[in-house]
């Protein structure tokens, strides 16, 4: 299943996905599965879920398709579909050049 | 009144259908000020410059160093050791002396805020640190100027355009000093891709057209070329504008 990835992270993530869409396994990959796919790909870098609580890190946002992730009823939990877009960004770049 | 030289000047956008002579003579009675003389603020400025906005205040406390040169394109290596505020007023006034161009080379803090921003049409954001936009941010919705916040780190960037009493204030999106790391990695395009989107929004709130990025923060990335928009929301007790702020 592709999935589109979108990502504004201070962190450079061509070096970890050459393409701009991850193919995921499973019959079933939840969103959760896709952001535990780029922790583990860029060594924990890009921190999207806190350990403690498996939530959102508040540093982060996470859209699915446009829509925040806290919005969605399943959360996390929400199952992706082959062409979902996935936006996984840090919330503030606050440098002025 | 749009002189003969304004007219010629400004011909390709007052060609724009919905601009037209009106839209120029709403910039040519604007005042914009531009927070910063570094890598937004220099390309922001150049653009309301020659767009013909009739009053730029440029403010910044820093001296021109090398390792500004990559990107703060209004100062060159003749430069180095000047005012950045003198030094990008001085380039605006040679792209288009028609208008007129205010250096400050002072900082912004709580006791001019207020001083140097009063009356202005727009001001744009284009400082490096979350305190002085936290200043720009209560005195713009005090007063109820329009803010238009953008902020770079590597190729990435961030833009949202702020108006006081209807979209949420940058302390509704960071209530908290966010962690800052200076100095921090930037090429010039980053930030002169936000300067342009910024100085757009001017354009457009000034003479009165087009859409916004109002309750929105778009994200752009240039090292993916990835782009997004994020809805944005008010906080109902935002210290600055909400019910637990002054206004
Ligand atoms: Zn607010």
């Amino acid at each position: 299943m592709k999935i589109r990835l979108k990502s504004f992270f201070h962190f450079d993530i061509t070096r970890v996905f050459d393409q701009n869409q991850i193919d995921l396994a499973g019959e079933r990959p939840t969103l959760r599965a896709l952001l535990q796919e780029v922790i583990q790909k860029s060594d924990g870098r890009i921190q999207v879920i806190e350990p403690e609580t498996g939530y959102i890190d508040t540093e982060y946002f996470v859209l699915l398709n446009g829509r925040e992730s806290q919005a969605l009823p399943q959360g996390l939990e929400t199952e992706l579909h082959d062409g979902d877009e996935v936006g996984i960004g840090m919330m503030h770049f606050w440098g002025g050049g | 009144m749009l002189t003969r030289d304004d007219l010629e000047r400004y011909d390709r956008q007052i060609r724009y259908e919905g601009f037209g002579e009106e839209g120029q003579q709403k910039l040519k009675s604007s005042h914009v000020i531009v927070a910063g003389a570094g890598g937004i603020g220099c390309p922001a400025s150049m653009y309301l410059a020659c767009t013909g906005v009739g009053r730029i205040t440029i403010i910044d406390s820093e001296l021109v160093e090398l390792s500004n040169l990559n990107r703060q394109v209004l100062h060159w290596d003749e430069d180095i050791g000047q005012k950045k505020a003198v030094s990008a007023a001085r380039k605006l006034r040679s792209l288009n002396p028609s208008i007129r161009v205010v250096p400050i080379a002072a900082q912004i803090t709580e006791t001019n805020a207020r001083d140097i921003i009063n009356g202005a049409s727009v001001v744009v954001d284009a400082m490096d640190n979350f305190e002085t936009r936290a200043i720009l941010n209560r005195v713009c919705v005090a007063e109820g100027i329009p803010f238009i916040h953008g902020g770079v780190w590597g190729l990435c960037g961030q833009v949202t355009t702020i108006i006081p009493g209807k979209t949420p204030c940058l302390a509704c999106l960071y209530p908290q000093k966010p962690e800052e790391q200076t100095p921090f990695p930037v090429f010039g395009v980053a930030p002169a891709m936000v300067a342009v989107i910024q100085a757009t929004e001017a354009i457009k709130i000034i003479a009165g057209f087009g859409r916004l990025l109002t309750g929105q923060m778009l994200y752009v990335n240039l090292a993916t070329m990835d782009f997004c928009l994020r809805e944005v929301a008010r906080k109902p007790d935002c210290e600055v504008c909400g019910s637990r702020g002054n206004k």
